[in-house]
């Protein structure tokens, strides 16, 4: 019997992985997906091979490209943008760790205390939390991203609006800002040259600028593992549980299994309680295995954790499993400039603003396939065509809709010249929006599968308020930074952040854990996941927080059940790219 | 400003939607609801199949080819066409609806089922004595009269609450992403490509790096920020 399965070695499972591995547990760490061992070697970085969102190997897949995605139903317009394998999400994220809204926290006493979705705040303060995020930001680590030409346009468009500097991790007030990124600062040839002869590792450390975080960081080439720039988890947190062992004293190498996919949590009712005691998975090659812990950690994300729940007929007694999902109802911003503006390269996020109360604006640099698809992904029809009966205005840009046919083409030609932003709502949570189980689909070799309720149409009041606040921001943003025209797509749901679909809470009326990741209604499970947030977080990026809220998970789980202290205030961490782990995971052969 | 203009409706009755596209509508419905165990053809093998999917990459990214011509929106250069993508987007959809759609001797897989659909829809768009040099009735529009096919599919209230809505809303943006992506150009999973992809000549592209002279320093030369 193991001391502790986790489910996921994605952004959530992989530091709960790491951190009781560092403590000397016996971890067992299970993924559905790919390995992701010798990713210079394994990965092409080409958008149709690695970011076609139906084929692409950065989805939610089996490791073999040749057999077809794990199906998900979605009776609307929307997508989900996740990925199955070693790493999860964050293998495409672009390293944003932004500090959440310290009003989405419980306690919070701020005079905009109002402005936030105050039925549904983490059931701890700000403050609580903020000895995790510094022990995330330290371990990753996270840095202030250094410019690319776009995000010098943009400060000089904040600075003709007026808009504060911020200089702290804490969000205070509103303001622009470079961004806090899971990058490795560039150093050494990095970032100064396109001559791939140049820049190798060690000539080369950190961000090399080639502009695809979204196609999977290798940079900078023959760095070891846990050197490459952008410090997805599988850069981070998993080369370091993988060799807990070499670099920690008392410290545990996580097993770890990939390509196996957990169908069932294991559970007995043990004075009228279920009590998990396993898991049952099922491997690439179609055995089923049952393993024993004494904890099971559910870190599949914010649409197969709910999945799991239920497909092991675990108790759902307030019906909150899987509902309560938020997204920050995307929308994408695009402004044409008289000048290039690097587009397309540099870290794919540099810069960022954020407004308390509604949310955050941010840029995203991509390549034209992704480009094309965000100026077609509108829930609005087509400009110039027809409409499909949305309600919602340009916000102040000059054209709204899918672009299509020559006004799509247009656009593309200009691709070198334009700046897109990304608008991250602050979204209220709607037991409406959810993950419930499929009505058409019929279930894969994995059970039931999960079908994708959530309606772009009927958000709150609150939620359209901060939506359509935040893409007039955007929108003057553009034009200050030099956008000669804006164009709005109005994104239909594009699920690029979800979250808080067993969300924590502090009425067991309407959460699913606890503060700390326990189920309520079972014994023996915790999840630690994005799927545990609370509510949006206010609007930032959320994958810091769910990452502070996971440290916060495996601490308590090694007071609470194996009888350790808890270490986050009393210690400081090991960063990533500590010597020591770079020697531990050069030694491991990672 | 330009607005999406209120084609809603499309000057279509229910009825004579309903009539005309009420196969496909019912094959693709019963098609995600059902498995089966018959024979399944790739998509992309079909060739109804692959002209209207390779008429639906024109109507996204207009170029010079034959299918731009015929829809009357051409543009100097390669666009989505050119670029060679209609197997991938046709095994695409094949995954996207990833249960095959029973046919009468053989299941047929998603693409078709989309083809169809297009196919079905378009006719009724289609002006009395118009040329015809395709056999796929929706490669035979004007591009406006494609615009409208699509419109009456997003529109269409009966696929409301069900996998068809996706469907419908997501065709345009996948053959975007295709008509951009090198789709029509690599070589299995490498890098190699045995030409260069026309999105990328349309959007100046440089392709694959290692990385940029793009750093341009700290913001105010602040290289890190408080708690």
């Amino acid at each position: 019997m193991h001391d502790v399965i986790v489910i996921g070695a994605g952004g959530g499972g992989g530091v709960v992985a790491k951190e009781l591995s560092e403590r000397g547990l016996d971890v067992l760490l299970l993924e559905g997906g790919a390995r992701h061992l010798r990713p210079q070697d394994e990965w092409t970085r080409l958008d149709d091979d690695t970011a076609n969102p139906i084929l692409g190997r950065f989805g939610t897949r089996p490791a073999d490209l040749e057999r077809s995605p794990w199906g998900r139903e979605y009776p609307q317009p929307g997508w989900v943008w996740q990925i199955a394998g070693v790493g999860g999400t964050t293998l495409h994220y672009f390293g944003n760790s932004p500090r959440p809204m310290p009003g989405a926290f419980a306690g919070y006493d701020g005079a905009d205390r109002d402005a936030y979705d105050t039925a549904h705040l983490f059931p701890f303060s700000y403050d609580e939390l903020r000895p995790y995020l510094e022990w995330v930001e330290a371990t990753l680590p996270v840095h202030t991203q250094e410019m690319s030409r776009k995000d010098e346009m943009l400060f000089a468009g904040a600075e003709r609006l007026g808009w504060h500097h911020q200089t702290t991790k804490d969000t205070l007030r509103a303001g622009y800002r470079p961004q806090e990124n899971a990058i490795l600062p560039a150093s050494g040839t990095a970032g100064t040259t396109a001559d791939a002869s140049k820049i190798q590792y060690p000539d080369a450390q950190g961000c090399t600028f080639c502009g695809l975080c979204f196609q999977g960081c290798v940079e900078p080439r023959k760095a070891p593992r846990n050197l490459a720039a952008r410090r997805s988890v599988d850069n981070s947190y998993i080369p370091m549980a993988l060799t807990a062992d070499r670099w920690k004293p008392g410290g545990r190498a996580v097993r770890l299994i990939a390509g196996a996919y957990v169908t069932q949590v294991l559970h007995r009712n043990v004075k009228g309680r279920a009590t998990a005691y396993g898991v049952r998975y099922r491997t690439a090659k179609g055995a089923t295995v049952d393993v024993e812990a004494k904890i099971v950690v559910m870190s599949g994300g914010a649409v197969e954790t709910p999945r799991l729940w239920r497909n092991s007929h675990l108790p759902n007694p307030n019906d909150w499993v899987g509902r309560g999902m938020t997204d920050h109802a995307l929308d994408w911003l695009t402004g044409v400039l008289p000048q290039e503006t690097g587009n397309g390269v540099g870290p794919n996020s540099g810069s960022r603003a954020d407004f308390p109360g509604y949310g955050s604006i941010q840029p995203v640099s991509v390549t034209p396939p992704l480009q094309a698809y965000g100026l077609a992904f509108s829930d609005g029809g087509t400009v110039g065509a027809y409409s499909t009966g949305s309600t919602v205005g340009n916000g102040g840009a000059d054209s709204v809709g899918r672009l299509m046919g020559r006004e799509l083409r247009s656009m593309q030609e200009q691709h070198p010249r334009l700046i897109s932003l990304v608008t991250l709502v602050d979204d209220d949570v709607q037991a409406t929006n959810r993950v419930a189980r499929a009505k058409l689909l019929p279930p894969d070799e994995h059970g039931p599968v999960p079908r994708i309720e959530i309606n772009g149409r009927k958000r709150t009041p609150r939620t359209v308020r901060n939506r359509e606040f935040l893409v007039r921001r955007a929108v003057e943003w553009l034009r200050a930074a030099g956008a000669t025209s804006v164009h709005r797509t109005n994104f239909a749901p594009l699920m690029l952040h979800v979250h808080s679909t067993m969300r924590m809470g502090t009425e067991a009326a309407n959460s699913v854990v606890d503060g700390y990741g326990l189920a309520r209604f079972a014994d023996g499970i915790y999840v630690a996941d994005n799927s545990a947030l609370a509510n949006a977080i206010g609007g930032p990026n959320p994958t810091l927080t769910t990452q502070a809220v996971a440290t916060r998970t495996a601490e308590r789980i090694f007071t609470e059940h194996f009888g350790g202290s808890p270490w986050v205030r009393s210690e400081s961490p090991v960063c990533s790219i500590d010597p020591s782990v770079t020697e531990a995971v050069v030694a491991a052969g990672l | 400003m330009p607005q999406p203009s209120d084609h809603r409706h499309a000057n279509v009755s229910r009825r004579h939607f309903l009539r005309t596209s009420a196969t496909g509508v019912l094959g693709l419905s019963l098609g995600v609801a059902l498995s089966s165990t018959a024979a399944t053809t790739a998509s992309a093998a079909l060739p109804f199949t692959t002209e209207a999917l390779t008429g639906l990459l024109a109507y996204a990214v207009p170029g010079d080819d034959r299918y731009s011509r015929q829809q009357q929106l051409t543009a100097g250069s390669p666009g989505g066409v050119g670029g060679g993508g209609t197997p991938t987007l046709a095994r695409m959809l094949d995954e996207a609806i990833n249960v095959p759609v029973p046919g009468p001797d053989r299941d047929l897989p998603g693409g078709v089922a989309v083809a169809t659909l297009l196919d079905l829809t378009a006719i009724q768009f289609l002006p009395f004595g118009a040329a015809q040099p395709f056999r796929s009735a929706f490669c035979n529009l004007t591009w406006k009269r494609k615009a409208r096919v699509l419109s009456a599919l997003e529109n269409q209230r009966s696929f409301a609450g069900t996998p068809l809505a996706w469907m419908a809303s997501e065709l345009p943006l996948l053959a975007a992403f295709v008509a951009f992506s090198e789709a029509g150009s690599r070589v299995g999973h490498t890098t190699t490509l045995t030409r260069r992809p026309a999105g990328w000549d349309i959007t100046g592209w440089q392709g694959l790096r290692d990385g940029a002279p793009e750093r341009r320093g700290y913001y105010r030369g602040r290289s890190a920020v408080s708690a």
